[in-house]
Parts: structure tokens; C-alpha cells; sequence
């Protein structure tokens, strides 16, 4: 008897070894994201699917630290063959060879529709695409109208700057003091990269390649100031109430009555709000409203042992057909200027001014993110000291500054020091 | 095969498991970090040989016109936190003392008392560290509701960087209080001969009379054996305390070296540098403990 089971065992093991070979190329894409974004995902890799029989696509989604996790799988050699990819890890990535370079889809596009001026700079390196844009962002401010209204604000229809924002506290702010007020609060924290770059803040002289450290200016003083200013305005969440009831929640609730966000989040408000609210530009500051590009691009992993395939899925992707799905979902800005201006993108209601979304990826309205490659190391060098700004009162605005830039200079040091490999690459 | 033969075989077909295993995942490791930390490497290329530039990276001062800067603030800084977190060893330490000594006596319901100590130590860190995230809650956590029972304005325990510190020494003397240290110090307490207590008692010792006499010299061996186990977790430690609660902020102020060595390798991807780091712990936590031995085992008495 026993026997007969070790035989069975084995003959089992054996059948799971054994590769069906059906003509079908497997390929493995990993992203990240919400449950809806993994629906939009999946309509995308259903219909590419059904128009290439012979590719199947198995998704990977990766939860926090995407960027970690699919590093350590190209180290093992078992990345996925195509990889969304974000602009903390596209120069990480591209400059090492990690991704395969895709400028012949890009031209493709371009063929049929010219890809917005913003997420086109943010992939593009000495002319050559190693990922393709999918999705642009761009953070606008969602305006609950009816709090307005009741605190009798008038609404300015091109937004409002940094400054008149924090103004508006005593008037819509309830738990800063002002009973009475619509809301409890004016807003969340603001993230310091808007801030910064609304004052025109600059980190180095170059952002792609950075030979001189010039952040301790008069402007980012003025920003840091400013950021102060919004950290002890009583009428502005302290950091531990978002953390207990979330960020966007505040706003769906009507808690607070502005909300800095990008489109992503959208689906949470759409027809789950009891006020009217609608979007404006960033607040702008003395270089204008300026927000940050977040979007996201598809790159074909350059180990990848199905290249066509991936290439295939990411063509795809980036069709008409494609970006139509995308742009159905109602997450993402899509990334020509066709669709993103079109008829089908801008009746995607609500918000009214779904238009605004659009034009934060119009040249100049975005900076591309802060700052060449090594990116994920500044901005965690820029968002410690963003940190100090918030938690150590006690400390002048002009000693954070001048901290930091030390600390990006001591960073460039170092990277010039020690990655002589890496800029020949570059 | 002789018998002799026989024994060493199956010896050595029962070790090797643990061998190799430990060859393996522990001795290779160890060398590959030593010899990594000589390296520049960023996973995804091959490394670059750099010699000492990592160890005077981490451990070299340069002077300036300002004046001596450490040419990583950061490692010090670090490393003063580790430090200042270690601050709650010798308060767990006597809080498990305390317990120990509590539940050695003849209660009623002393089992229950002991599990009921010891569950902290049995549940998940990562359940354990977001209970304790909600208890600092300044809005709505256990702590400043009970502080503002009695009239104090609690501060924002984990997001201000004077008390986040502290917070977690709180929060670690409650996980440590009644966890293996309380147990070991149980098992000191009832190893010491009752004659002892009855014979002081009769010579007419007081209670804290026959603790310094019987009780402390009967437990200094568990004591050096925690303080160095303690010495060496709380060194290495924190990683995952920081991790969940408070990312190693705000403004650095929890970031333990254990998270400064994690970040480094996954998250600037500087595996070298990463690798340096470490032994530098490695040495530090040698030293330290060479010295608990030299000085600390004089005054065991067994």
C-alpha cells in the first residue's frame, strides 16, 4: 500500500514538472496599486489577451515597497518581463541597463498622437525611452464648493495662492477655534516639493545632472517658511489626525475643506461626497502653481526571456485601445494630447473641471520630480529635513536650509566619488 | 565498520544538517558582508573594489571652517539613539526583578498572573507595535486620555521628536517587563535555598536586608546573562519597532543603526556601505560585551 502511494506521489510531482507546451508565451507584469487600479489592469491585459491568443500575462501586483522587491528580483534574474515603473526608480533602473529601450513604440505614438510635453520629458534620457508613459499626474486641489459657500468665500476660478489658502483657516477651520466654521479643518499638511517648487525652489543646478548644490537660496527659504507657517496653523490637521482617519477620507467626509491630490484618488469621491466639490489649480506661490509630475510608465525588463511579447503587452498599453481602458477607469490622466484634451476623457464627470487635470501636464504647468538619478536618496534627504522643518519648531527655517543643502552636497560628493561607472552609462 | 565508526557517522549525519545550514546562511554571510564592505555595490552591477572608503565614509571627521563634522552625522546620530533606547534595559531588567519576585509568592491565581505577564512576549510584534500606535494616538489614544483625566495635555508621543524617543522606551518596558527576563528571573528565585530566608529572618533581617544579602547575589548570574543578551539585542535591535510605528522618524529620531543599515541596503541601495555599517556594529557590540565580561563576571558569585 505504502508502496503504491510513493509511486502516486511521485508519478504527481512528475506531471507538475512537465511543461505544457501550448504555443502560448507567458509573460509576467507587476504593478502596483488599489483594488480598482488592479481592475483597470486587468480589463487592459484581458483585451490584450483576446487580441494576441498567443501571450498570456500573469500579473504580479506588488504592494509597499514595489521598488525594493522588484529590485531584488532582477538581482535574482527573475524580474517581471514587464515592469511599471515610477520616477523614483526609472533612473535607478535605466542607467544600470535594467530596462530594454522602447524609443521605437514611443515614435509609434507619436505617429498617431503627440504625447503631452510632461510625462514625455519625465522618460526621456539623450533622446532615448527606456519605459513608456501610460499615465500622467499632476497634484490639483479638490475644493469642497459647498464649505466655501457657507463660510461665504468666494470661489476664484483660477485657484488660489499658497498664502490666501492659509488666510482661509479661521474662516473654515472648526477645530482651530472658529465655532461655527463649515469644516474642521482648512486642510492636510502641505507636501513640501509643491511648496518648494511653487517659490521656485531648485535642489541643483542640473537636475539630470547635478554638478552644484544651490537649495540653500532665498527661495527655498521663503518656502520653508511658508511650510512653517501651514505646519503650526492651528486650522491644518496635526500630523496624528490623518494618521488615525486617513488622508483622503478627510475630504470625503467634509472634514477638511481643500485637499491636494492627483486624479488617482478621484473614484473615492466620485458619488460618495454629500457636498459639491470641483478642482482647482495647485496653489501657487511667487513661480506660479506649479505641481509635481507623478505619472507612470511600462518598461520591458531587459533580462525579460519573452522581449517580443513584453514589447507586444507594452505597445498595447500604449494603443489607442489601450489608453481608451486606461482612461475609462477614471484614475489616470491619459498621456497624449489627443485623449487628454479629447471628448471621451473630458465628459468623464465629476469633477466639472475634470480639464484641470490635463493641464498640470501642459509644458511648464509640472516639475518632473525633483532630481536626477539617485532620486529616491534626495527626496529622502529633502522630506528629513521637510520633517525637522515640521516637528522641531525650535529650529530657524534658515538652519534647516542650510542643512540640508549639506546634506545634498555631501551626497553629491559621494556619488561623484563613487560612481564613476555609473556616469559613464549615463 | 566498527562500532566506534558507526557513532561517528551517525554523529556527523546528524550534525551536518546544522552545519551546513549554518555555513550557509550564517558563516558565508558573514565573510561576503566582511568582504562586501570593501566594495561599492548597488545590486543591480557588478561591485567596484573601494578598500577603506566605506569605514572612513562612516567613521571619519574632517575639519572645516565650521569646525569638526563627522563625515556621516547621520551613523552618530544613530547611533546615539540606539544608545538612548537602551535606556529601557535597566528598567525592564528591574521591572522583570519586580515581577519575578511578586509572582514567586504564594498567590492565588499565580499561573494565571504569569501567563497573563508573559502574553506579550508570545503575541506578533507587528499586531503588538500598531496596538501601541493607537495607544499614543494624541487625539484619541489610552495615554493622553488618562493624562487628560488628570488635567495634562499629552504631548504627540510618536511625532514630536522629544517624547518619540521616550515613547518607545515606555512601550519596550511593557513588551520586556514580563518576557523571558521575568521567567529566568523565576527560575533564579526559586533555585535560592528557603533555609537562607528562614535563617534571616530569625537573625532579625529586614525584608530589604535579606534582598541585598540573599536575593541579589542568588540572582546576579540570570542578571549578567540578561544584561548581556539585553546589551546585544537592543544593539542590533529596533528595527522593526521603528519600521511600523514610526518609519524612524520624525526627523530621525527613532532611526535605530539596525534601520540605518536596512535603509541603506534597500532602500539607497548602497550594499557596501551597508555591509560596513554592520560590522562596525559587529565590533561595537564585541567590545561592549568584553567589557560586561571583564568587569561585570567579578561580581558573580555561583
Amino acid at each position: 500500500m505504502k508502496r503504491y502511494f510513493g509511486l502516486s506521489v511521485l508519478v504527481l510531482l512528475l506531471a507538475g514538472c512537465v511543461r505544457k507546451d501550448d504555443g502560448v508565451t507567458e509573460i509576467q507584469y507587476s504593478f502596483w496599486g488599489s483594488t480598482q487600479q488592479k481592475v483597470v489592469e486587468r480589463q487592459v491585459i484581458a483585451a490584450f489577451e483576446t487580441a494576441n491568443p498567443d501571450v498570456r500575462v500573469r500579473e504580479l501586483p506588488v504592494g509597499a515597497r514595489y521598488m525594493e522587491k522588484i529590485q531584488a528580483m532582477m538581482i535574482g534574474n527573475v524580474a517581471p518581463d514587464v515592469i511599471m515603473v515610477e520616477m523614483s526608480c526609472y533612473d535607478e533602473w535605466a542607467s544600470r541597463g535594467m530596462l530594454a529601450d522602447l524609443t521605437d513604440i514611443i515614435e509609434g505614438m507619436e505617429a498617431r498622437d503627440s504625447l503631452l510635453a510632461v510625462p514625455k520629458m519625465a522618460f526621456s534620457r539623450n533622446g532615448k525611452f527606456r519605459a513608456v508613459p501610460v499615465n500622467a499626474h499632476g497634484s490639483v486641489l479638490y475644493v469642497n464648493l459647498d464649505a466655501l459657500r457657507k463660510a461665504g468665500i468666494e470661489i476664484k476660478k483660477d485657484g488660489w495662492s499658497w498664502s490666501e489658502l492659509l488666510a482661509l483657516g479661521p474662516k473654515l477651520g472648526r477645530r482651530g477655534g472658529s465655532t461655527g466654521a463649515p469644516t474642521d479643518f482648512l486642510m492636510l499638511p502641505p507636501p513640501g516639493s509643491l511648496m518648494f517648487f511653487a517659490h521656485g525652489g531648485r535642489l541643483f543646478d542640473d537636475p539630470t545632472h547635478p554638478t552644484r548644490v544651490i537649495a540653500d537660496s532665498p527661495e527655498t527659504i521663503a518656502a520653508f517658511r511658508m511650510l512653517r507657517e501651514f505646519y503650526q496653523s492651528p486650522y491644518v490637521t496635526p500630523p496624528d489626525v490623518s494618521t488615525a482617519e486617513g488622508t483622503y477620507q478627510l475630504f470625503r467626509d467634509g472634514r477638511v475643506a481643500f485637499y491636494l491630490s492627483g486624479r488617482w484618488i478621484m473614484p473615492e469621491f466620485a458619488g460618495r461626497t454629500h457636498f459639491d466639490w470641483d478642482v482647482f489649480p495647485a496653489p501657487a506661490g511667487p513661480a506660479g502653481s506649479v505641481t509635481v509630475h507623478g505619472g507612470t510608465g511600462l518598461g520591458v525588463w531587459s533580462g525579460s526571456r519573452h522581449a517580443k511579447a513584453a514589447r507586444r503587452f507594452v505597445e498595447f498599453y500604449a494603443s489607442q485601445e489601450g489608453m481608451r481602458i486606461v482612461t475609462q477607469g477614471g484614475r489616470y490622466v491619459p498621456v497624449t494630447q489627443n485623449a487628454a484634451f479629447g471628448e471621451e476623457f473630458l465628459s468623464l464627470h465629476p469633477p466639472k473641471s475634470v480639464v484641470r487635470f490635463s493641464q498640470t501636464m501642459l509644458p511648464g504647468a509640472a516639475r518632473i520630480e525633483l532630481y536626477a538619478p539617485g532620486q529616491a536618496q534626495v527626496s529622502r534627504i529633502f522630506n528629513n529635513r521637510i520633517s525637522q522643518l515640521q516637528n522641531m519648531p525650535d529650529t530657524p527655517v534658515e538652519t534647516v536650509v542650510s542643512g540640508l543643502a549639506r546634506d545634498l552636497r555631501q551626497w553629491l560628493e559621494k556619488r561623484e566619488r563613487l560612481l564613476p561607472a555609473l556616469r559613464n552609462e549615463e | 565498520m566498527t562500532s566506534r565508526k558507526k557513532e561517528t557517522l551517525a554523529a556527523v549525519c546528524f550534525l551536518l544538517p546544522n552545519i551546513l545550514g549554518f555555513f550557509l546562511f550564517t558563516f558565508w554571510p558573514v565573510v561576503a558582508a566582511f568582504l562586501l564592505s570593501f566594495t561599492q555595490w548597488d545590486l543591480l552591477t557588478p561591485p567596484h573594489w573601494t578598500g577603506l572608503t566605506n569605514f572612513s565614509d562612516l567613521l571619519g571627521f574632517s575639519h572645516s571652517p565650521e569646525g569638526w563634522r563627522a563625515s556621516d552625522p547621520l551613523f552618530w546620530k544613530y547611533l546615539a539613539n540606539t544608545l538612548f533606547l537602551m535606556l529601557g534595559l535597566p528598567l525592564t531588567m528591574a521591572a522583570s526583578l519586580g515581577l519575578a519576585i511578586v509572582l514567586n509568592k504564594k498567590l492565588r491565581f499565580s499561573y494565571a498572573y504569569r501567563l497573563i505577564f508573559f502574553l506579550p512576549s508570545i503575541l506578533s510584534g507587528v499586531a503588538i507595535f500598531y496596538l501601541w500606535r493607537w495607544i499614543y494616538n494624541p487625539d484619541y489614544g489610552l495615554f493622553n486620555a488618562a493624562l487628560a483625566s488628570v488635567g495634562i495635555s499629552g504631548p504627540n508621543w510618536l511625532t514630536d521628536v522629544r517624547w518619540a524617543k521616550p515613547a518607545l522606551v515606555i512601550m519596550s518596558l511593557w513588551l520586556g517587563a514580563g518576557g523571558t527576563g521575568m521567567l529566568l528571573y523565576l527560575a533564579a528565585l526559586q533555585a535560592i535555598p528557603v533555609d537562607l530566608y528562614e535563617a534571616a529572618e530569625i537573625d532579625g533581617a529586614g525584608k530589604w536586608a535579606q534582598f541585598r544579602a540573599i536575593t541579589w547575589p542568588g540572582v546576579m548570574p540570570v542578571t549578567f546573562f540578561i544584561l548581556i543578551m539585553g546589551v546585544i539585542a537592543k544593539l542590533q535591535g529596533g528595527f522593526e519597532m521603528a519600521y511600523i510605528m514610526t518609519q524612524g522618524g520624525p526627523f530621525g529620531a527613532t532611526t535605530t543603526v539596525g534601520y540605518y543599515i536596512y535603509t541603506m541596503a534597500y532602500e539607497n541601495f548602497q550594499m557596501g556601505y551597508a555591509a560596513a555599517i554592520a560590522w562596525v556594529l559587529f565590533v561595537i557590540i564585541f567590545a561592549i560585551t568584553a567589557l560586561n565580561w571583564r568587569f561585570g563576571s567579578k561580581n558573580i558569585s555561583t
